[in-house]
């Protein structure tokens, strides 16, 4: 497969046909993804090889960069898209998945 | 002695902490414009290197106050300065600070240009909370290009305590000095709900908003009295002022002191009725202070509102 030097990537994202996990998350907890929960998904993320993107109506962001992840100004009962591919993508969704329905262990 | 009516406040402000602070004020040295004037750039390969250099130094300092502060069980602001370690490492930032060095070819300027850029986006975004985040992003910003500059961020061991002032005080400033050296705050901008002034909240520092009109008029090491109950600021006040307050700070300290004695101590009455002794609390996160320090054992009035809105920090 060819690899494009230098894509950003969400452009490398879109442009490989090759399949990658993708789901729809609630946004749950009560803040939201704040600078806490930015923190901690950021930090999971990174655990992980597979590059992994979150997708708004608006735009699509590096989810390791919690820049990124605070621009999109999610409050609680965004819905948002994960994506993740990689080598190890399964693991990388569960995880994030998991954090997101953990509220990221915020009191109700 | 005089009367409290006849002792007119060089300003006011709004008190968002109630207490008495009698202390000189550090100004915290918010511009970092002097020091850039004097800055020479090395070569290129050279400015990109102090760049790495300086988020990883940001980074780890950032991871160690994360350390200490969690060691004191200030859970609150560790989490805060943890939100700040992940930007230090934010690969967009680093990226976008190495692009603009290509450009203007200094180290410190590429960083200032950057972290601008991040906390202009967040300016926009119509969410309160998210909004404030810029502080945050500029705080780490400044604490890089400090780093380049080889600015030393004073240690305050060992000092008198001080009032902080400046128009925004970044979190990390207040949150790396120990409650014992900071006698007071004073904030110009008006929000109740940035990081300085929840951090000063948890620590119950008498604090003071609003007052950037003013600013001006304080210089760094002036004596200053704040009351963070009505505003009230007197800058280099008369000593009959100062006794006036000296004396209530007395009695504030007097009565903490027998609080504290108290604490543990059963809400009993004389002859034996135990009654429940409940705080009254705005958030959650004031639970942990009215049972450590205040010795409560339920919740009186609970400030349900705050719940509804989101602009608290998580």
């Amino acid at each position: 497969m060819k690899q494009a030097k230098r894509k950003t990537v969400v452009a490398e994202l879109l442009e490989r046909k090759c399949p990658m996990l993708e789901k729809e998350v609630l946004i749950a907890n009560k803040t939201g993804l704040h600078a806490r929960p930015a923190s901690m998904f950021v930090q999971t993320a990174n655990k992980f090889h597979s590059k992994i993107v979150l997708k708004t109506a608006q735009k699509e962001v590096d989810a390791k960069s919690i820049l990124s992840i605070l621009s999109l100004g999610l409050t609680k009962g965004s819905s948002v898209i994960l994506q993740v591919e990689g080598d190890d993508e399964e693991a990388a969704m569960q995880s994030l998945t998991d954090l997101i329905a953990s509220k990221f262990g915020e009191a109700e | 002695m005089k009367q409290q009516d006849d002792l007119k406040a060089d300003f006011r402000g709004k008190g968002v902490i109630t207490g008495i602070a009698i202390a000189k004020v550090r100004k915290i040295e918010e511009d970092l414009s002097k020091y850039m004037a004097r800055y020479h750039a090395d070569s290129l390969e050279q400015e990109i290197a102090k760049i790495h250099a300086s988020f990883q130094n940001v980074s780890v300092s950032l991871s160690e106050n994360v350390q200490n502060l969690k060691a004191k069980g200030m859970e609150e602001q560790a989490a805060i300065m943890e939100a700040h370690r992940v930007m230090a490492q934010d690969p967009l930032l680093l990226q976008n600070a190495l692009s603009k060095v290509e450009t203007n070819h200094s180290a410190p300027c590429a960083v200032l240009e950057a972290t601008e850029e991040a906390a202009a986006m967040f300016e926009n975004i119509p969410d309160a909370y998210f909004r404030e985040r810029a502080v945050d992003i500029r705080d780490v910003g400044k604490s890089i290009v400090r780093d380049i500059l080889g600015i030393k961020t004073g240690s305050y061991a060992g000092q008198e305590a001080v009032i902080l002032c400046g128009n925004e005080i970044e979190p990390s400033v207040i949150a790396n000095i120990p409650t014992e050296q900071i006698a007071g705050v004073l904030l110009g901008q008006g929000s109740t709900t940035c990081h300085a002034v929840i951090i000063a909240k948890a620590r119950a520092i008498p604090t003071i908003v609003g007052i950037e009109a003013e600013l001006t008029h304080i210089s760094d090491g002036d004596k200053l009295i704040i009351n963070g109950e009505t505003g009230e600021v007197f800058i280099n006040p008369q000593p009959d002022i100062e006794a006036f307050y000296r004396q209530k700070l007395q009695a504030q300290l007097a009565l903490k002191e027998y609080y504290e004695r108290l604490k543990y101590l059963p809400a009993e009455t004389t002859d034996g009725r135990r009654v429940k002794l409940a705080a009254n609390i705005s958030t959650h996160l004031d639970v942990e202070a009215a049972i450590k320090n205040f010795g409560a054992e339920g919740v009186g009035l609970f400030r349900s509102e705050f719940l509804l809105k989101t602009a608290l920090f998580c």
